[in-house]
């Protein structure tokens, strides 16, 4: 336990007082003194390579990390040229042919540092030494192993392309460049993680981009303090307002490059981060939680019938089961007189009360999910027949729990995944309108409602609220809220994001 | 609470609409002294155009300052004195959410009849209303526009609901009303106008035209008075003079095709307009406090504001329709002097101050030229 709680210090715990920028190394002529530093830098990692080799009197080194290289670029396409080839005059004059007449390399770095030699190995980049030259020479041949791009799995698309993020940042790069080919998107990368040092990427277009949000973005950004960020997870809680808690997210998440072009084109801001197959996207506002790709590949009448059938389902999601408990123990003569009978028999025959028997049957079903999710994929049947028969089937008709309260358990968490970047925001609260629905009946129903619509009304994202454009209102905005106007009609004028009505934009130095 | 934000003119009074409609739902004939119903339409005609008068001060206030409120006159008009005005608004509201929850507690415990202790949910209100102050005026005004959808929703259900049922045999004469019932319902509908001193200490922070959105906001609230009587006198009849709660009562009886027992939907809108109702008066005590101690005290005052209240409506829930909770005369008082006789006197003495200022500087400026 001791170890988890150091663990978890570990990852969000604060970096150490960041020492003020010592004067980067310069390298020396020597080439072992400059192998030798950096073997001590890495404290004699197994997986630094230093390749040591002498041709007509000139010594050479090639600094590698294993694994993050070509190896077959590596031995045909540097060692081979370099070695093949014959050296006349200093080394100065060796480093000179070696970079402009014998290797072609598309990425060719001059480093003169070896904080940059670091930098630049750890990239997969392999570094060229030469005895008697101080600097060395990075060359791009990284060729470490990743997934090819593939279609993602839970922004899952009908009718659009099948391409999803991937790991290496560089590849998510392209794959955006690719689709919106204009010289006004711009990649600015940055470096997150004081241990990781893991890149990230903002993209945006330069002349539909708020300032005002770029800049407050990037002083978010800079405050992270974190030693290590693995995932883009770790940075969206910063770049959330401060003090601002809710449940649901300001910040965006989508696995697809053509979902991120789309509110690239509106004026938002994407982030990549390397090693993860997502991008982060600000300013976030609530109804993008029910606008997908289909919604644009459809036809406008179905795709409204589909955003409709979206807003309900995250209702009949997050309160079903509240105001069933709410009716059943407080209100019964609130239920139609044909399906009174019926219920009022099914609570009365189950020996629990009926907010605890819908609290205990949905915290199964969430067992069971989560133990669906991690367990291997040959074994997700099994979890469904013990869910469905042995849980489900027996416990109705042992009389441990009501038919009626299974239903509605179970159209709520059909419901729940109608949406499932809304899932954990759900599940919270359908807990939080059972239990208030189970102590005050319908009125704790309503005003626990109350109180989640004032949270995200109060909601900002980068100064724009967060339930914009449905309140503050914005009749335009409609045509792409509650219906979905065709392409003809939503073609007509182009908004932005920080148009959106209500905001304030405060530029960044009024962040907080 | 959050710092003051801009809200504008129509979600300022989208939050005022709701404030005042949640207490008209809430009518019932034991707060007029037994009236009839009926005979408050004509009060409605009359209390119209004296709502518009009592908007005036306040408006003639803003016309002469739009960056100072009420308590931002009084302190620039009375200097150290000042304390006793915002104390007395910030009583005010503070009686007026506490008028709030008494009367909600009367209904739950008389007109609901439900298995739910009446304090608790009470204190739950309370609570959530907290929440909603500490979330501040831009949350609320923003959440208010949303929940104002739903008040039409059911408004419009209870509409086709009871259109049915209207018999027009429970409608006599409008000119046969007593004088007297006329009066009562006057001063019953005059004294709910809490809303006037909320707008006088709110307008510095609203962007808009705020004399046009008053004149349709008390238009508004009129016409949902006026339908509400017409509609539930029409199907209730005789039937409503023994009804505590007419409103809830008619909602009670729609029986037609899909649309049975919008009590449900009754109740769901009197709750979240309460919400929307104390949250607001709540966010007005606290400011009213924060001018006198200080930005940091109006955040505990909010949480202690919650307490008093749950302990006004604990206190009040066995008291009766004639306790001085719910009497409407004291309540007129109260409701003039903060929206009539406050903002009337300061913007006299403002002026006076204004007009003497002015004679100085030409004074002087006479002095310099010779």
């Amino acid at each position: 336990m001791y170890r988890f709680i150091s663990e978890l210090k570990n990852i969000y715990g604060k970096a150490p007082e960041q020492k003020p920028e010592s004067k980067p190394t310069p390298l020396t002529v020597s080439l072992d003194e400059n192998t030798e530093r950096l073997k001590k830098r890495f404290n004699g990692s197994a997986d630094l390579t230093v390749h040591k080799m002498e041709l007509r009197g000139i010594r050479f080194g090639i600094i590698t990390i294993e694994g993050m290289v070509n190896k077959e670029i590596l031995a045909l396409g540097v060692i081979k040229p370099v070695s093949e080839e014959t050296y006349e005059g200093t080394p100065k004059d060796a480093f000179e042919k070696i970079k402009s007449k014998i290797l072609y390399t598309a990425e060719q770095v001059e480093v003169l540092t070896l904080e940059d030699v670091d930098k630049f190995i750890m990239s997969g980049f392999a570094v060229i030494a030469i005895d008697g030259c101080a600097k060395m020479l990075a060359l791009g041949i990284q060729g470490f192993s990743f997934r090819s791009v593939s279609e993602p799995d839970s922004d899952v698309v009908q009718r659009g392309s099948k391409e999803g993020f991937v790991e290496p940042l560089r590849i998510n790069m392209s794959l955006i460049r690719r689709r919106m080919k204009t010289p006004r998107l711009k990649f600015e990368t940055m470096t997150v993680g004081s241990d990781s040092r893991t890149d990230i990427c903002l993209c945006y277009l330069t002349d539909t981009v708020s300032p005002e949000i770029l800049g407050k973005l990037k002083k978010r950004l800079d405050s992270i303090n974190l030693k290590t960020v693995m995932a883009s997870g770790y940075i969206a809680p910063y770049l959330e307002q401060k003090g601002d808690f809710s449940f649901f997210s300001g910040v965006g998440i989508s696995e697809r490059p053509d979902t991120v072009c789309g509110k690239i084109s509106e004026g938002r801001i994407a982030i990549l981060v390397d090693g993860t197959p997502s991008a982060l996207i600000v300013p976030f506002l609530f109804v993008e939680y029910f606008q997908t790709l289909d919604d644009y590949s459809n036809r406008a009448y179905f795709a409204t019938l589909t955003r409709w059938l979206k807003y309900i389902a995250f209702f009949i999601a997050i309160m079903l089961p509240g105001v069933y408990v709410a009716v059943g123990s407080f209100h019964p003569e609130l239920f139609p007189s044909q399906l009174l009978g019926k219920i009022a028999g099914s609570i009365a025959a189950t020996p629990m009360p009926l907010g605890v028997e819908t609290i205990v049957i949905h915290f199964v079903y969430e067992i069971m999910r989560e133990a669906g999710l991690r367990m291997p994929q040959p074994l997700g049947h099994a979890v469904s027949i013990v869910g469905a028969l042995v849980i489900g089937e027996t416990a109705v008709n042992a009389g441990l729990i009501g038919a009626p309260t299974l239903m509605v358990v179970a159209l709520t968490a059909i419901c729940s995944y109608v949406i499932p970047s809304l899932y954990a925001p759900t599940a919270i609260l359908r807990f939080l309108f059972i239990i208030a629905g189970a102590f005050l009946g319908i009125w704790g129903v309503i005003l626990l409602f109350c109180m989640v619509l004032v949270n995200i009304c109060g909601k900002k994202s980068f100064d724009v609220p967060y339930t914009a454009p449905v309140s503050p209102f914005s009749m335009t905005a409609m045509r792409d809220v509650f219906v979905r106007a065709g392409w003809k009609q939503l073609s007509k004028s182009t908004s932005t994001v920080q148009t959106m009505p209500g905001t304030d934009l405060q530029g960044c130095e009024s962040d907080e | 609470m959050n710092n003051r934000g801009m809200i504008t003119a129509g979600q300022l009074f989208v939050l005022l609409f709701i404030s005042r409609v949640i207490v008209t739902v809430t009518y019932s004939p034991q707060l007029s002294s037994g009236d009839d119903m009926w005979s408050h339409l004509i009060s409605a005609l009359i209390s119209f155009p004296l709502t518009l008068l009592m908007l005036v001060p306040v408006l003639l206030l803003r016309r002469q300052n739009a960056s100072m409120s009420v308590l931002e006159f009084s302190e620039d008009v009375f200097k150290r004195f000042s304390v006793i005005i915002i104390l007395f608004y910030a009583i005010y509201f503070l009686l007026v959410c506490g008028y709030g929850i008494a009367l909600y507690n009367k209904f739950i415990s008389l007109g609901v009849n439900g298995e739910t202790p009446v304090f608790a949910i009470s204190a739950a209100v309370a609570v959530a209303s907290c929440y909603g102050a500490f979330k501040g005026i831009e949350a609320m005004a923003r959440a208010s526009g949303i929940i104002l959808v739903g008040l039409f929703a059911t408004v419009l259900l209870m509409l086709c609901g009871l259109l049915p049922s209207t018999d027009t045999e429970n409608y006599r004469s409008v000119l046969s009303v007593s004088g007297e019932s006329v009066y009562s319902g006057t001063v019953l509908m005059l004294s709910r106008m809490s809303c006037i001193p909320a707008l006088a200490v709110l307008y510095p922070i609203v962007k808009g035209n705020i004399s046009r959105g008053s004149v349709l906001w008390s238009s508004f609230v009129f016409m949902t008075i006026m339908l509400f009587i017409i509609l539930v006198t029409g199907s209730l009849g005789d039937y409503l003079k023994y009804s505590i709660f007419p409103v809830y009562q008619a909602a009670k009886t729609v029986n037609i095709g899909f649309l049975q027992r919008l009590d449900a939907l009754f109740i769901g809108l009197w709750t979240a307009g309460l919400f929307c109702r104390l949250s607001l008066f709540m966010y007005l005590f606290a400011l009213c406090v924060g001018k006198i101690f200080g930005k940091k005290a109006s955040r505990i005052a909010i949480v202690l504001g919650s307490a008093a209240v749950i302990i006004f409506g604990a206190v009040t829930t066995d008291m009766g329709f004639r306790s001085f909770i719910f009497s409407k005369d004291v309540w007129l008082w109260l409701t003039i002097t903060a929206a009539v006789i406050i903002p009337l006197v300061l913007l006299i003495i403002y002026k006076i101050k204004s007009v003497i200022k002015g004679d100085d500087r030409e004074g002087v400026k006479a002095h310099e030229m010779q």
